[in-house]
Order: C-alpha cells, then sequence, then structure tokens
C-alpha cells in the first residue's frame, strides 16, 4: 500500500498539470497582498465608511489576519476547483491514456489503488493549503504586521484581539482541508465511473459552483436545499472567528463533512471494485 | 484433460445481449507459446482480460497456476507479464522511470543495472532517459516488452503484440518470443497475423463468438488437413484442363488468370510439374498456400 502511494505521490509530483494550482494560488495571494499593500487603506476606509457613526475605529485595521482573511474568502470557490483539476483525473486519466491497465494487471487490489489514490490527492490538498498557508498568513503577517481582526459579517461585527486569532486560522485550514478532501473524494469518485479525463473534472467544478450560488441566494426554496448540498458546510471555516464559536454547529458541520468523504470513497470502491477495464 | 498452467472451465461473459464469451473451456499447457486465433469480436480479447481480472466473468472459473485467480488474485499476477491491446505508457515520464516505477508495482525493488539489460534486450538502451511522450510506437511496443518481463514472470500474454512494428520489428519481436520460452516461460499471444501463429506457436485455439472452435498442437491440428497447391502457368485454362483429365480427384482450379489451385499430396507435385511440362505448358512457381489461414477460414466460416 505504502508503495502505491509512493508511486501515486511521484505521478502527481511529475505530471505539469500539478503546479497550475501552486502558480494560481501564488498569483492570486500575490496579486491581492500586493494591491492592499498599495492601496489598502482606500479600500478599508470604503468598507467601514458605512460604520461611520457607530464605531469608532483606531489602530492597524489592515493587518496580516484581516488580509489572510481576506484571501480565504476570495479562495473559497477557486481552490475546491484547483483540487478537482486533479484528483477528477486520478483514474479517469489514467483509463483514457490507457495506464490504468498497467496498474491493474500488477499485483495491486482494486481498493488498496482507490485508497492511494485518494490519499495521494489529500496529500496535494495539505500541500496547496500549506502553501496558501504560508503565502497568506505569514507573508501578510510580515507585510502587514499583527493587530486585531475585525470582520463584518451580515449583522454583527467580529472583533478578535491579534493573541486570539492565531489559533482561529489553524482550526480554518484544518475544516478548509476536510472541506476539500471532500471535493477530492467527490471527484475520485466521478472519475471511476467514467473513461473520460475531462468530464470528472468540469462535472465537479459544475456541481460546485450551482450548489455555492444555490447557498448564496437567501430564498425560501432554497433553504429547504442547503442543508443537502455539501458545499454548505465546507464554509463552516468562517464560524472559527465567531465570537463564542458555536461548537455544536461545527461538530455537526465537521461530521457531515466526514460523512460524505466515507460516502463517496464507499461508493468509488463498490464501483471500481465491480468495473470492467475495456480502456 | 491435462492440468495446464491455465485452466479455463465454462467461462463467460455477457455484454448486454451479446455473449462475448460463451462456456469457453480451454487449457494452456506450461512452457510454450500458445496463439489465440479467432475473427474480430471473436472473444480472444475478452478472454485474455478475463485471465488478467481487468473484466469479470459472470461465469465460469479460471485457475491460474493451479489457483483460482478470484481467490489468488495478487499471488498469482505477481507471476505474469502482459501487453494488453497496446503499450501504453506515463508520456511524461522517460522509460527508466516507466520501468522503475511499474517494477515498483510488480512487488520488486528496481535494480539500473536489470533495467539498462532489459533496455538492451529490446534496442532502447539509447532512448531510456528520453520521455516516453517522444517514442514512436514501435519503441512503445518494445517498451511494452521490457515491462511485461521485468519481474521476471512465469506467464507472459501478449494481445497483439506486432500492431503497428515494422517488419524488422516483428522478425525482432518474434525472437523475443523464442527466447521467452527458451527461458521456460510460457507464453501467451494473441495475433491477427496466422503467419505468425504458425511460424512460432507450439499449441493454439480458434475461436469464434466466444466458443472454442478447435484447440491443440499447430502441427497436428494444420497436418490433419489437406494440402492447398497453388500452381502459376502460362496458361492456366489449358493446365486446369489438362489435370482434370489426368487426376480428377484433385479438385483442380482457377483461381487467377495466371493460377489454379488442388488438393495434393506432396509426392504428387514433381509428376504435375513433369506434367505440365511436357504438355507445352511453362510453370512459373508452385507453392502451398498458407496451411493455418485455410484451416482458419474453414473454421471460422461457419
Amino acid at each position: 500500500m505504502l508503495t502505491l502511494i509512493r508511486t501515486e505521490l511521484y505521478k502527481i509530483a511529475r505530471r505539469p498539470r500539478s503546479y497550475i494550482g501552486f502558480a494560481a494560488i501564488l498569483l492570486i495571494v500575490g496579486i491581492i497582498e500586493f494591491a492592499l499593500y498599495i492601496d489598502g487603506a482606500s479600500y478599508i476606509d470604503f468598507i467601514f465608511q458605512q460604520l461611520e457613526g457607530f464605531l469608532s475605529i483606531e489602530g492597524n485595521v489592515l493587518n496580516g489576519y484581516l488580509v489572510c482573511f481576506i484571501i480565504l474568502q476570495t479562495l473559497i470557490i477557486q481552490m475546491p476547483l484547483l483540487v478537482a483539476l486533479i484528483t477528477g483525473d486520478l483514474i479517469s486519466g489514467e483509463a483514457a491514456n490507457g495506464t490504468l491497465r498497467l496498474l491493474l494487471t500488477r499485483p495491486v487490489s482494486r481498493s488498496e489503488l482507490v485508497f492511494a489514490k485518494f490519499t495521494a490527492g489529500s496529500f496535494y490538498v495539505l500541500i496547496l493549503l500549506l502553501l496558501l498557508g504560508v503565502l497568506s498568513l505569514s507573508g501578510s503577517l510580515l507585510l502587514f504586521g499583527e493587530g486585531d481582526l475585525i470582520i463584518l459579517k451580515s449583522e454583527t461585527i467580529n472583533v478578535l484581539k491579534g493573541s486570539d486569532v492565531l489559533w482561529r486560522f489553524y482550526g480554518a485550514f484544518v475544516i478548509a482541508f476536510l472541506s476539500l478532501s471532500v471535493v477530492s473524494s467527490f471527484s475520485l469518485m466521478l472519475s471511476c465511473f467514467t473513461d473520460n479525463s475531462i468530464g470528472p473534472i468540469i462535472i465537479t467544478m459544475a456541481v460546485i459552483v450551482i450548489f455555492t450560488i444555490i447557498g448564496s441566494f437567501d430564498l425560501p426554496l432554497f433553504d429547504h436545499i442547503k442543508p443537502f448540498l455539501f458545499t454548505s458546510y465546507m464554509i463552516v471555516w468562517r464560524n472559527m472567528f465567531d465570537q463564542p464559536i458555536d461548537w455544536g454547529l461545527m461538530g455537526t458541520s465537521i461530521a457531515i463533512l466526514v460523512i460524505h468523504i466515507v460516502l463517496f470513497l464507499s461508493i468509488s470502491l463498490y464501483y471500481f471494485n465491480r468495473k470492467d477495464i475495456h480502456s | 484433460m491435462d492440468s495446464g498452467i491455465i485452466e479455463i472451465t465454462q467461462l463467460s461473459k455477457t455484454y448486454k445481449d451479446i455473449l462475448a464469451v460463451d462456456h469457453l473451456d480451454l487449457v494452456i499447457p506450461a512452457n510454450c507459446i500458445y496463439g489465440f486465433l479467432g475473427p474480430n469480436g471473436a472473444g480472444k480479447s475478452t478472454t485474455l482480460r478475463m485471465m488478467l481480472s481487468l473484466i469479470s466473468p459472470d461465469n465460469g472459473i479460471i485457475k491460474v497456476f493451479g489457483k483460482d485467480l478470484n481467490q489468488h488474485r495478487k499471488q498469482i499476477l505477481s507471476r505474469i507479464g502482459s501487453i494488453i491491446e497496446k503499450p501504453d505508457f506515463y508520456l511524461y515520464l522517460t522509460g527508466i522511470e516507466n520501468l522503475n516505477l511499474l517494477a515498483r508495482l510488480s512487488g520488486i525493488r528496481p535494480n539500473s543495472k536489470k533495467i539498462e539489460e532489459l533496455l538492451d534486450l529490446v534496442g532502447l538502451s539509447s532512448r531510456g532517459k528520453h520521455k516516453v511522450g517522444t517514442y514512436s510506437h514501435g519503441m512503445k511496443q518494445r517498451l511494452g516488452i521490457a515491462q511485461a518481463i521485468i519481474h521476471d514472470p512465469r506467464l507472459v500474454i501478449l494481445d497483439e503484440p506486432t500492431t503497428g512494428l515494422d517488419p524488422s520489428g516483428i522478425l525482432e519481436l518474434r525472437q523475443m518470443i523464442l527466447n521467452l520460452k527458451q527461458a521456460g516461460k510460457t507464453v501467451i499471444l494473441s495475433s491477427h497475423i496466422l503467419s505468425e501463429i504458425e511460424l512460432i506457436a507450439d499449441h493454439m485455439v480458434i475461436m469464434n463468438r466466444g466458443k472454442a472452435l478447435v484447440q491443440g498442437n499447430v502441427q497436428t491440428l494444420i497436418n490433419d488437413q489437406e494440402l492447398v497447391v497453388v500452381i502459376e502457368t502460362n496458361n492456366t485454362p489449358l493446365a486446369v484442363e489438362k489435370i482434370r483429365n489426368n487426376w480428377p480427384v484433385l479438385g483442380a482450379e482457377a483461381i487467377s488468370p495466371t493460377e489454379l489451385q488442388c488438393q495434393a499430396p506432396k509426392a504428387l507435385i514433381a509428376d504435375i510439374n513433369k506434367f505440365l511440362l511436357e504438355g507445352g505448358i511453362d510453370v512459373y512457381s508452385i507453392y502451398y498456400k498458407r496451411k493455418l489461414e485455410d484451416y482458419f477460414f474453414k473454421l471460422t466460416s461457419n
């Protein structure tokens, strides 16, 4: 099993496509940090303009923590797409290229192969998140310094002391990892169904975009649908910045994300173990 | 039936309402080159894929090395090397990297000396460090042979291995297959090129519509058939008439303006030649038609 995971990681590392995600994160984070560094003050003034008269703000509002939070908010749509680009192709890509035959005529079990691919995909997600974390958190702290984190929500304003923020970011990254693992298991499942390399990537992206759009509309009809969309639980990382944190909601959301991973992986295993390889 | 390296009992596979393999019974002896013949859609590839557990049978048992494939899949596959359909590789990796990766998956520690020897054997030593994406089809086919034998398997399954190879490539591959047999391995060879099977296979099966029409020793099966002789002359209608008058049982008939064919034992050929020459007919050539080809078409045309 370890050999299989190692070879899967090796293949991911050697594919040029794997580096698109890293380049995209580098670019997006770099652009946001640069733009806020140059013109951040006016951006903050504009946001807090609406609170004039209600709230008096002093100190370093545009600090590393706020910039990191803004980056995370911005990347919430892009990250799953970058993940799907790799994980949606893990099995179907091998089928399309004919290399699935090479793998399955070796002494490896199909279940092991699915697990190895999921593990390698998760490792890729972890590296992406680590890069995002280092660039957005460490980079922003270096550029903008520390300070209290002020977050405007639809009905409330959360002010978190600088000394009380860092662990929340760690928690947010852990939840983001779980959320992206749901995406990777979902696209891996789709990848088992087809021998077409592009299909699972496109379908994953389409599902995430559609679910996110439905989730962002406050319509009574959609309120009934939202609990059944896994994307509804992928944004729970934001709740790490609530004061106080609703641990009940967090626990439920995390459990639902884990259930989704298990469900998608189980379907993948069930289907792939019975699949005839014609490619 | 004698026990073989592979024993297949009542194997069946249906795709929707098409019966691809129909209650197939097959015994493949050890240490031989075994030919798989049949027209397109005969069920050859489906059978080979089932032997490698790429496709699950609906019914039947496949025993390899005396063990049930279903129950000892990993153990059995560790002793089989194969090329199925066409050799596909990770195009973004070099030939050496592909072999390294596949060796690991076969449960062996890759050894650079062994990989070099293998590349040398298949004539790719100068291209081993190049990405497979830059290889020609023939080079991929050679690399396919290398990956199939990298773990020193007892059984090698080659499905249409000569596809896309030039004549010299086919010749080299034939020699490689014979070398594998000499090294004590069993080679299962599926091919559309009947002469290929006739030249190198010891045993064969001819399949059609998912069934084994015949199986056994190649020479025994072919020698049981009558020989077809083709004679090229300068006056075929006259030659046909003369042979028919002298040897009515040979069934002489014109097959082209310059050629006739008849069924004749070897001993009579010199007499026919002499007879035609004395009758004022020039004979340009006399040869046996491909025996296996005739046998194959005779069986599968029904």
